[in-house]
């Protein structure tokens, strides 16, 4: 059990009783993979990813996380550590102005010393490629940047799972470009594993596995190019395929093509060169 | 409503006490229609449309409004204004301060949200809190096209929205501009404009360096990235697949386009 990233079974949770927001979720994630989460708004999302690092409690089933157990509210600031999110609006999570201090704030208030800390914060913010930005004002940076330093912050507490939820859907095209090269870095250098919650289909289809999320429950839980080909599924729940995927429908329909659609416009490009 | 800017021009104080320029010399003239505004983080939208709301005064240069009617202004995240107890209260608001005799606020008010895809009736005594973020969203926005406002501002209306959020959301931005509104929406994602924009004006460090018709300018891959921006994702394929020696005729901005081109490129009909 303890070799899996996460490990979920039977994970239920009612905000209000009566209501539940998550039912029955049962799900896996191997060390370094990336998993993207699809769901519409309300579908549980956020709420399975507020479990991942015990921000949302415990109420029904079993979870672990980097081998730890989630119930178990002695290990709830290890857990913490081992799992870091990266939300939606980066300035809401920023705990200094100064970006050096802010990356250093979770290793120190983890027990690391003044040097420790300083170190922990300097290699995160070169991984993220942001070195040399330590004395920086968070404030003045760009959004991209931004949520580079946000994910900073959790690499320096060596962080083995990271979550990102909806993390791109506040920063444009370009800063979106700069998280997920920082983000891709940190699988091949530190072997994190990456749980992406989103609803871009075209970073979706770029990730190892897609799970999708309706009504609370996991509806659908595979590679992209199976999940995000299904239309009647994504209809189902409350998603769109991506681009690529209606207009090659399209094209068999009128029998210009044949074959498993492509999710990704190089998938499109090398069906159709083939 | 018709929006007339001339020469507008503002600057403010940055971090380090510099002299940040926002806007530099911008000019336009707007009636009708939707306009999208596009530009990286920095380049000076959010700002424009606030000089345009008349919410933030210009340093130099003109703004002048004409026309009957108001100025309606979404912001960025506007579910973080919430301040009423009930989505009822919430989205009637605007009309009961101007005096709108309450059975009509609550007509219109159901009217803009069902222009979202929202119910009044099945929402109308729950907290705007309660509700799903891109419920939120679409409550937020519901409260300001209730005003039927001539001059329609949004900021990043769609950001962090699902897909039937988001089609919700462009579909009450069309209509707005098709019931004669003059709507400005200021957006990153390509795909939205291409759906619903007329015109397209991109700025760069507050100045206007691109301003004509949305399909022609969003379907310019080439020209798109030069100026910074994302292309629509159609776009992006057929630049891609031109690049392989696909030859796809046409600017495609949607998929029925894209595979339109793709078999017109192949001799099919």
């Amino acid at each position: 059990m303890g070799e899996r990233a996460v490990e979920a079974r039977g994970v239920s949770h009612a905000y209000v009783p009566g209501r539940p927001t998550l039912c029955d979720v049962s799900l896996d994630v191997s060390p370094g993979e990336l998993v993207a989460i699809v769901g519409e708004n309300g579908s549980g999302k956020t709420t399975l990813a507020r479990h991942l690092n015990a921000l949302a409690p415990l109420q029904e089933g079993a979870l672990r996380v980097a081998g730890i157990d989630a119930a178990d509210q002695s290990r709830v600031w290890e857990l913490r550590r081992a799992c870091g999110m990266v939300f939606q609006n980066p300035e809401n999570q920023f705990v200094s102005s100064v970006v050096g201090e802010d990356v250093a704030f979770g290793p120190r208030n983890f027990g690391a010393d003044e040097k420790g800390a300083r170190d922990a914060a300097l290699s995160a913010l070169a991984d993220v490629g942001l070195a040399g930005f330590e004395r920086r004002d968070v404030h003045a940076l760009s959004g991209g940047q931004q949520q580079r330093v946000a994910l900073a912050g959790v690499l320096a507490c060596s962080a083995d799972v990271i979550v990102l939820d909806e993390a791109t859907s506040m920063i444009d095209p370009r800063g979106r470009d700069e998280l997920v090269r920082a983000v891709t870095r940190a699988r091949e250098e530190r072997g994190a594993t990456v749980i992406w919650i989103t609803h871009d289909m075209e970073l979706a289809a770029r990730a190892d596995r897609v799970v999708v999320m309706r009504d609370g429950e996991v509806a659908a839980d595979g590679a992209p190019e199976d999940v995000l080909a299904n239309e009647t599924l994504l209809e189902g729940a409350g998603l769109e395929p991506p681009l690529v995927v209606r207009a090659w429908r399209e094209l068999e329909e009128a029998g210009v093509v044949v074959g498993p659609a492509p999710v990704t416009v190089e998938g499109l490009v090398s069906a159709l060169c083939d | 409503m018709r929006l007339t800017l001339d020469g507008v021009c503002l600057s403010y104080e940055g971090s380090a006490g510099e002299r940040v320029r926002a806007l530099d010399d911008v000019s336009l003239a707007l009636s009708g229609g939707v306009t999208g505004l596009m530009g990286r983080t920095g380049s000076g939208k959010t700002t424009l449309l606030e000089v345009m709301a008349g919410a933030t005064p210009a340093d130099s240069g003109r703004v002048r409004p004409e026309g009957p009617g108001e100025v309606g202004l979404v912001f960025q995240q506007p579910e973080r204004q919430f301040f009423e107890p009930t989505v009822e209260r919430e989205t009637t608001f605007g009309l009961c301060v101007r005096g709108v005799p309450a059975p009509e606020a609550r007509e219109r008010a159901a009217r803009a949200l069902a222009l979202m895809g929202l119910s009044l009736d099945e929402l109308a005594g729950r907290s705007p809190l309660s509700l799903s973020g891109g419920q939120q969203r679409r409550v937020a926005i519901a409260s300001v096209l209730a005003l039927r406002p001539t001059l329609l501002l949004l900021d990043e209306p769609t950001a962090g929205l699902d897909p039937r959020a988001r089609r919700a959301c462009l579909r009450a931005v069309r209509s707005a501009a098709d019931a004669g509104a003059t709507v400005v929406m200021a957006s990153h994602d390509a795909n939205a404009l291409a759906e619903v924009a007329d015109r397209l004006v991109v700025l760069e460090e507050g100045r206007v360096t691109l301003d004509g018709a949305a399909r022609e300018l969003l379907a310019d891959a080439p020209l798109m990235r030069a100026h910074g921006l994302e292309p629509a994702c159609a776009a992006r394929a057929a630049c891609a697949l031109r690049r392989a020696g696909v030859s796809v005729p046409g600017s495609p901005l949607t998929a029925d386009e894209l595979a339109g081109a793709i078999m017109a490129g192949r001799g099919r009909p």
